[in-house]
């Protein structure tokens, strides 16, 4: 992890929904909790593109599951979040909160 | 769907398919040939370098037992006959010549390098990493050609076509699911729009990232450009 890399916003979302999901974590369960958490449409290219950027940064590590008939005899990726991304993703809220203390009164319960 | 609208889909697939063959069967053909050679040449290499060392060992035991002969002589060179005495300082500086070259010999060993081939080794099993992936890519193909006659089959063909290797497989077999849980949930209308919808908004991610790599790729060239003309 270098001091010049840092998430962007939905990065955070991406990484704190798969936390959230622990073990079923996969695309589509990812856009779901996004979308239902944060409110946030998505679609599953961006998402997609997300998880393969942070794959790239070793934040987020992935592996295949097994193929089910719903999805045309297609496996899931389930994703799980590296020591590296958690460190990552409290840096980054943490920044946030720093920032936001003492502006927004919300910041102070981030 | 015309007989015309299937013709089309039909040779669209076999373009592809052509395409596609020539990077998942002949180029893994050839590299798998030329991996088959280098790893041929270097164990050729590490035998005759095995062989060139059991020589050595050989040849170090003889100048050993032979010593071993001589010594004896040596050590009471002053007390044995004169004839004697000049055929074991021959046998001394004979030796001695002996030792030179036997060192000569274990030096050049020491210094052998592997053969120069082994630096093919570390691309040719990058490519062979990289085909297999393809091959996967080509199998996740096969998969929407079973779907030609769908009415997402072209929107399947893109999303195919812009997707990374590792990730499309994931990618459509996501939407699948969603698609049969909406159909169930909201009905199968409800379900194709948000379908296509979906399929739309990635295909538009996926073709605004690749512009952007191919401009990333384009500023580097103009870069480099200016400043060799500098």
């Amino acid at each position: 992890m270098t001091q010049r890399e840092h998430l962007g916003e939905f990065e955070q979302l991406v990484l704190l929904a798969i936390l959230r999901l622990g073990t079923d974590a996969y695309g589509m369960t990812i856009r779901r909790e996004i979308e239902e958490r944060a409110d946030r449409p998505t679609s599953i290219g961006a998402l997609y593109l997300t998880l393969e950027r942070l794959e790239e940064k070793k934040f987020i590590r992935s592996e295949l599951g097994d193929a089910t008939p719903e999805r045309g005899g297609r496996a899931k990726r389930f994703f799980t979040v590296n020591a590296s991304g958690k460190a990552m993703l409290r840096k980054s809220l943490q920044a946030v909160r720093k920032m936001a203390t003492g502006y927004f009164p919300i910041g102070e319960t981030l | 769907m015309t007989n015309l609208a299937r013709n089309i889909r039909i040779q669209v697939v076999a373009i592809i398919l052509f395409v596609r063959r020539i990077r998942t069967y002949y180029l893994p053909f050839f590299v798998h040939a030329l991996r088959v050679l280098v790893e041929g040449v270097i164990k050729l290499d590490k035998k005759r370098s095995e062989r060139r060392f059991e020589e050595l060992q050989s040849a170090s035991s003889n100048w050993h037992q032979r010593v071993a002969a001589v010594m004896p002589g040596l050590k009471t060179l002053n007390s044995v006959p004169q004839n004697r005495k000049s055929q074991l300082l021959a046998a001394r500086s004979s030796l001695l010549e002996e030792s030179k070259q036997l060192q000569i010999f274990a030096a050049k060993l020491s210094s052998h390098r592997v053969s120069a081939v082994s630096i093919f080794v570390p691309p040719l099993t990058y490519l062979q990493n990289k085909f297999l992936i393809k091959r996967a890519k080509t199998e996740s193909l096969r998969r929407i050609i079973l779907g030609i006659d769908s009415n997402t089959f072209y929107f399947e063909l893109l999303l195919w076509l812009v997707t990374s290797s590792g990730y499309d497989e994931a990618l459509v077999g996501d939407l699948k699911e969603e698609r049969v849980f909406r159909s169930s949930a909201d009905g199968e209308e409800s379900a194709d729009s948000w379908y296509r919808h979906q399929i739309k908004a990635t295909l538009k991610d996926l073709l605004w990232m690749k512009i952007q790599r191919l401009a990333a790729i384009g500023t580097l060239i103009d870069l480099l450009d200016r400043w060799f003309r500098k």
